[in-house]
């Protein structure tokens, strides 16, 4: 967890990267936390990649502390593809889980316990998330706060959406991420690959993304 | 991390002043957070339980008692602190830079610094973590009294 000067001793950090490769061109050495990845070299697959394009994701950290931003392969901060940062997540998760929950609030308050309007509300709330969360955000990746918050939910491994039920297990998998003290929703602040838990269960990234 | 001198800002006026709206928000938060916590000492700072586990099953939690920890920081109490929460005492230089930094260059215009951690790091903290929490709930462990909040 050092922050901008590799450790002494070696990373700890980079056991998915594939290893570095001393005679790669001339591109500058980034100050990234432990050993960088490589960019692919021309005509060449890093070892890890079981697919046969180009790594999407999972080779390209973002650049830790200091770290120039440019230098080596991987879509930079900001650009679309990139990895998106923990306050565009949050902003659309809440706008997933709050603003749009907000219909449901009004008509529980005021149509009481268990009255017709509550049922309502509840029927909405019911609705807006399976369609919302599963239906248009598995096939697209974007939920309406994805949207808004311009960020796109891809699986790690193809870059493409996950699917509904994916999209639904996912949600489930949410829970992990709030029983350790909500402290996993927190994890993209931190994370090399800025996942929170539910994403290393179900292997999925959020990406910067036109905004919709 | 090299100082390279002032870095040129090339956000547009509105962008600058937007991430100076954001830290100043997010400064005024922190700001009547840390009051609060003065305040209170860390107990009861909202009506209701703040920690779920705690509240259902009255075991301690990993991070129960981090409030308590920032609550004796605010008094320059280190060693109340480290007895709150030893982890998240220990980590908290580095959990305050993962937040002032970015909040420095959206102040500043420099690029947004971010932490890289790894899956082996999270498996470190998970498993220092586990066996923390553990210690912290077994009363008859030596030192578990001073772990617990």
């Amino acid at each position: 967890m050092s922050y901008g000067t590799p450790p002494p001793g070696g990373p700890s950090d980079s056991e998915e990267n594939p290893p570095s490769n001393p005679g790669y061109g001339s591109a500058p050495p980034p100050p990234a936390y432990g050993a960088p990845p490589p960019p692919p070299a021309y005509g060449q697959q890093p070892p890890s990649q079981p697919y046969d394009q180009p790594a999407p994701y999972s080779s390209a950290p973002p650049p830790a502390y200091g770290a120039a931003p440019a230098g080596y392969g991987g879509a930079q901060d900001g650009t679309a593809g990139a990895l998106a940062l923990w306050p565009q997540r949050a902003l659309g998760g809440l706008i997933d889980f709050i603003a749009l929950s907000i219909p449901f609030y009004v008509l529980s308050a005021i149509g009481g316990n268990r009255g017709p309007l509550y049922i309502l509300g509840v029927v909405y709330l019911l609705g807006m998330t399976i369609w919302n969360r599963y239906l248009k955000g598995g096939s697209t990746g974007q939920t309406i706060g994805r949207g808004v918050a311009g960020v796109r939910l891809v699986s790690e491994k193809t870059g493409e959406p996950i699917g509904a039920g994916m999209a639904f297990v996912r949600d489930l998998a949410h829970l992990v991420d709030s029983v350790i003290c909500y402290v996993g929703w927190l994890f993209p602040l931190w994370d090399s690959k800025r996942q929170t838990l539910a994403d290393k269960i179900l292997g999925t990234v959020v990406v910067v993304a036109p905004k919709a | 991390m090299t100082d390279t001198g002032p870095v040129p800002d090339h956000r547009s006026a509105g962008g600058r002043a937007r991430g100076l709206v954001v830290v100043g928000v997010g400064a005024g938060s922190l700001a009547a957070v840390l009051a609060r916590l003065h305040a209170t000492r860390g107990y009861d700072v909202l009506p209701v339980s703040l920690c779920p586990v705690h509240a259902v099953t009255g075991f301690w939690c990993p991070v129960c008692g981090s409030l308590r920890a920032v609550a004796s920081l605010t008094r320059l109490d280190v060693a109340g602190a480290l007895s709150s929460n030893l982890l998240v005492t220990a980590l908290l230089p580095l959990l305050a830079l993962s937040v002032l930094g970015p909040a420095a260059a959206s102040a500043t215009g420099r690029p947004v610094p971010t932490f890289a951690v790894g899956n082996r790091t999270w498996v470190v903290l998970g498993v220092a973590f586990g066996i923390f929490t553990v210690w912290r709930n077994l009363p008859g462990l030596p030192l578990s009294g001073w772990l617990a909040p």
